[in-house]
């Protein structure tokens, strides 16, 4: 009986899971980002031309915004462009489809460390709501894609007996974002020695046979994943170490010393004040702020508010589970010596954190989305330690309650709060709206000129008119070189992005101007020639006005 | 280079000196060596009752642990208030079996001494009221409500999401977790979010705690130690809730149980490998080290910059003499002063010569006489806070000469400059 009851609960759970994923894509979040328009245009690129926006064939990653962004996630998103049409849902549809195979796997996950299958899915149940999970599942984020890959690979890793299919999946994450390529070989490793072990052995011989039984473990798997992820070092190396050199931790924060002790000296020969000491404890807070509660519950630092992972009042985790962690941690503590499963949950959050770790930022979840199905795991662990010192089972109903408030809270969050919050400085909105309009009118006009205050307002104007790929191609040399931030529009055809200067452009003619002006309709048709064709609204006020001069 | 062993005295330690009636650097050295003489004795009371129910070496681990803690040289020096609720915890816990009633006393008598003694206004009393809950359904609902593509949800649905009941409970959650908060107790020294607080425990201790909690999780503890350190953090915990200051007094007594963790974990470093253990020892004078060579370098960093301008200024009026004005007008941007003005300048703070009020000599008519304040009111403020270096050109025009000029490292009075001075009407 209980297991076919845990049978329909794993059931209703990915059935939910798909319904919470796949419904409102085109409306929650209400618009598009920069970086999903971008490998929305890619895949579209890709599939017409099978190249890319700058004409490079096949490319492993996406040069996009200069960034070289991993290919795989607009490879994948090809056939839903083919079916669907270029539009935010087909673009959205890998990453809530990979938030649906990663919910099955933390299943199966669960499953190793949780026997009783009755619990096992009322947890499933729980955290397949978390906040993270419903967030990255309905944006367009590669992390999200490799992050499902890494789990699926953790798995078979884990398993020990499919090792062909963590390759894969390791491999597949690797191709999907960074991160993976350095968390991958980390958890391999890791896993194969087992260093935690060495706590326990009475001997120096013991150890050296326990490493020596570990490389042989684990060596080919390391080798064949290293040839299997050349291609993406060989690709653009230099380019992705300028990205990196833009964000490790090593330039960022150096001399790492308070600066008015170390003037004029070698931080690190100084003994007052000496720059390793500080350097030490940057990397061990990095490392340990992804163990904190505060930070996995509810601080919100600069750098994530200011970006797509933002999820409004709340962090990765819902409202107790930060807490709930601290118990799954010293469940794991408590059997580190015992069980090797307990001991590769601390390597799997070890090997996530580390690309995360040397970066400038302290905590960074987008960074580190590999860890979060593990520490769901740790969540797990301590919610069963938790149930299992309660005695008095009118508390389960009150648990049940809590939880079942706090899973609605996070859906209303998601789907209608976040929509509010994250709306207008990275998902600008407003083109999906202007942009039909803008294409009719345009066939009559000799130029269209684009002000916007967004830098790469560009993608959004390729990708809601669906501007032919291999027009697009033919510009990419006078784009923005490889290295370049910041501004990144270019003109191409009709289209010119540029601030509008009204004293000059007033006398333009045959011209359509899209601005964020906020002039009003007597103040534009005062103009010669100028008349108001649309007042452009987004989610939540009018952003933009589209004005034609005769 | 402003060092910790000059720092002027702070509010309460002036409240105290007045109660007792004894003013001046004599007093104030006078009571901060009791207060050090009271932590002194404290901890050797505590050393005591842990030796009971620990090892010799991880009680005086325990003990040394919280001696080397930069947080507890500053209490000494500065916060008596604190070092008597430290010693009153300890001393119960020391004195009395750990009942539950002694526990559920502890814990009401430190709600009542945040808030009678030491004037705290803690954030949970607005959040169990319900009053933020209200505002933020309202405000959710209101926000949602205004967007023009959405998903349609029913509202009896939002509602259970949204309501009262559960906002309250969430950000009672949300006011309880910065408790468990690893980069206030461990990371001040790095502190991402650069917050004012003085290093509660070392950077590297914090793997001498997980080291600890293995230990904690997996040996055989006596029992009477572990009630005793689950009744500390409760303690802790309730003490954190129910106060409202900079961060790390707010988590003082969970210096108690922390290092008894640690302090296990610090034992078994240095019994199992002698090489380990040296090297961790090695680090940890290193980290003492460099914190003290920092804190008695640049206290202002550390510390609340408030005394220094109450030191400023009145120290600058001692100097040129009070019987030389008509009347001395004393900012109070950052509070009232007079108790301040008691210390430094005696009894003559009661005549009429003095004003305790904020003034903008940039505006019309300016009366006679000394005015210690901020730049902002003497040449009017800033919104951006954004003040020429040579913002005392302007003083002859309005008719000002600069006496004094200091600049002090934190905005403690926004749109008002960090630079501050006397400034003479005649």
């Amino acid at each position: 009986m209980r297991s076919k009851i845990a049978i329909i609960i794993v059931v209703v759970t990915m059935v939910l899971g798909i319904v919470f994923r796949f419904t409102g894509l085109d409306k929650s979040p209400p618009s598009l980002g920069f970086d999903e328009a971008a490998l929305g245009y890619n895949a579209y690129s890709l599939l017409l031309t099978g190249k890319d926006e700058y004409g490079n064939f096949l490319p492993i990653s996406l040069r996009s915004f200069n960034d070289f962004k991993p290919a795989l996630y607009g490879y994948l998103t090809i056939p839903f462009i083919k079916v669907f049409g270029l539009n935010e849902s087909s673009v959205r549809m890998v990453s809530a489809l990979a938030g649906i195979v990663s919910l099955w796997f933390l299943y199966k996950f669960l499953s190793v460390f949780i026997k009783d299958k009755l619990v096992c899915s009322l947890i499933f149940l729980w955290l397949s709501f978390e906040p993270w999970r419903l967030h990255f599942s309905r944006n367009a984020f590669e992390t999200h894609l490799s992050s499902a890959f890494f789990l699926m690979g953790a798995y078979f890793l884990i398993k020990n007996k499919k090792i062909f299919w963590s390759l894969l999946f390791f491999g597949l994450s690797a191709y999907s974002y960074h991160s993976a390529r350095l968390s991958v070989p980390m958890l391999i490793v890791l896993w194969g020695i087992d260093p935690l072990k060495w706590f326990w052995v009475d001997s120096v011989k013991e150890m050296v046979s326990s490493v020596w039984n570990g490389v042989t473990k684990m060596w080919w798997i390391l080798a064949l994943f290293i040839i299997m992820v050349i291609p993406v070092f060989m690709a653009n190396s230099s380019l992705v170490l300028t990205r990196f050199n833009q964000e490790n931790v090593f330039k960022r924060f150096y001399p790492y010393a308070p600066k008015e002790f170390v003037q004029g000296i070698n931080p690190f020969l100084s003994f007052n004040s000496n720059a390793l000491y500080y350097f030490g404890g940057i990397i061990s807070g990095h490392v340990m702020s992804y163990f904190s509660p505060v930070n996995l519950n509810s601080r919100i630092y600069a750098w994530v508010k200011m970006s797509p992972q933002f999820i409004p009042g709340m962090g990765m985790l819902g409202w107790i589970e930060g807490v709930v962690f601290l118990f799954g941690l010293i469940v794991v503590i408590r059997n580190l010596r015992k069980s090797f499963e307990h001991r590769y949950l601390i390597y799997w959050m070890i090997s996530g954190i580390a690309p995360a770790a040397v970066t400038w930022t302290w905590y960074h979840p987008l960074r580190s989305l590999n860890i979060f199905p593990a520490i769901e795991i740790i969540v797990a662990l301590g919610a069963v330690e938790i149930l299992r010192m309660i005695k008095n089972k009118l508390w389960y109903l009150v648990i049940a309650l809590i939880l079942m408030i706090t899973v609605v809270y996070t859906i209303n969050n998601e789907l209608l709060y976040s929509a509010y919050e994250n709306h207008g400085e990275y998902q600008p909105g407003g083109f999906r709206e202007g942009m039909m309009t803008l294409k009719e009118l345009s066939k009559d006009y000799d130029q269209v000129i684009i002000d916007s205050p967004h830098a790469q307002s560009f993608i959004f104007v390729l990708f809601y008119q669906k501007i032919d790929p291999n027009i697009v191609h033919k510009y990419a040399d006078i784009r923005p070189k490889p290295g370049v931030e910041g501004n990144l529009n270019f003109n191409f055809e009709k289209f010119v992005f540029r601030p509008i200067d009204w004293p000059k452009d007033r006398n333009l003619k045959k011209t359509i101007i899209w601005t964020d002006d906020t002039m009003s309709k007597e103040e534009i048709e005062a103009i010669p020639g100028a008349k108001l064709r649309m007042v452009v609204p987004n989610a939540l006020y009018d952003t933009a006005r589209i004005i034609t001069i005769e | 280079m402003i060092s910790l062993f000059n720092y002027p005295p702070t509010e309460e330690q002036i409240w105290i000196l007045m109660k007792i009636g004894i003013g001046g650097e004599a007093g104030l050295l006078a009571l901060r060596i009791l207060t050090i003489l009271l932590t002194g004795i404290v901890l050797w009371l505590w050393f005591t009752k842990l030796k009971n129910i620990l090892s010799i070496k991880s009680s005086v681990l325990a003990v040394g642990l919280l001696l080397i803690s930069p947080t507890i040289w500053v209490l000494c020096w500065s916060y008596p208030l604190m070092i008597v609720k430290i010693a009153a915890v300890l001393l119960i816990v020391i004195f009395f079996k750990t009942k539950w009633w002694v526990v559920v006393l502890i814990l009401l008598g430190i709600g009542f001494y945040n808030v009678k003694f030491l004037k705290q206004n803690p954030a949970i009393l607005s959040k169990i009221t319900m009053a933020d809950a209200k505002n933020e359904v309202n405000s959710r609902f209101m926000s949602e409500d205004t967007l023009r593509i959405k998903m349609e949800l029913p509202l009896w649905w939002r509602r259970i999401g949204y309501n009262k009941i559960f906002i309250t409970y969430r950000e009672v959650l949300a006011e309880s977790l910065p408790f468990l908060d690893l980069e206030t107790l461990y990371f001040q020294e790095v502190h991402p979010m650069e917050q004012k607080s003085v290093v509660l425990f070392y950077w590297p201790e914090v793997f001498i705690l997980v080291i600890g909690i293995y230990f904690w999780v997996t040996s055989k503890i006596n029992k009477s130690a572990m009630n005793m350190l689950v009744i500390l953090m409760l303690i802790a915990f309730t003490d954190y809730l129910f106060s409202n200051t900079v961060v790390y007094q707010r988590f003082i007594l969970m210096l108690i149980p922390l290092s008894l963790i640690m302090a296990t974990g610090a034992e078994k470093i240095l019994t199992n490998n002698k090489y380990i253990g040296g090297f961790v020892t090695l680090v940890v004078l290193y980290a003492v080290y460099v914190n003290g060579y920092d804190i008695t370098h640049r206290a202002d960093f550390w510390l609340d910059n408030r005394p220094l301008v109450y030191k400023s200024w009145y120290a600058g009026i001692r100097n040129i003499g009070v019987e030389n004005f008509p009347k001395i007008y004393i900012s109070t941007l950052i509070g009232n002063s007079d108790n301040y003005c008691w210390f430094y300048l005696g009894e003559q703070c009661k005549s009429d010569r003095f004003v305790f009020n904020s003034f903008d000599l940039s505006k019309g008519y300016i009366d006679n006489g000394l005015y210690a304040g901020f730049t902002g009111e003497f040449v009017g403020p800033r919104f951006k806070n954004d003040f020429d270096t040579d913002w005392e050109s302007q003083l002859p025009s309005l008719g000002l000469t600069l006496i004094s000029k200091e600049n002090i490292r934190d905005t403690v009075a926004y749109k008002y400059g960090n630079d501050i001075g006397l400034v003479v009407k005649k």
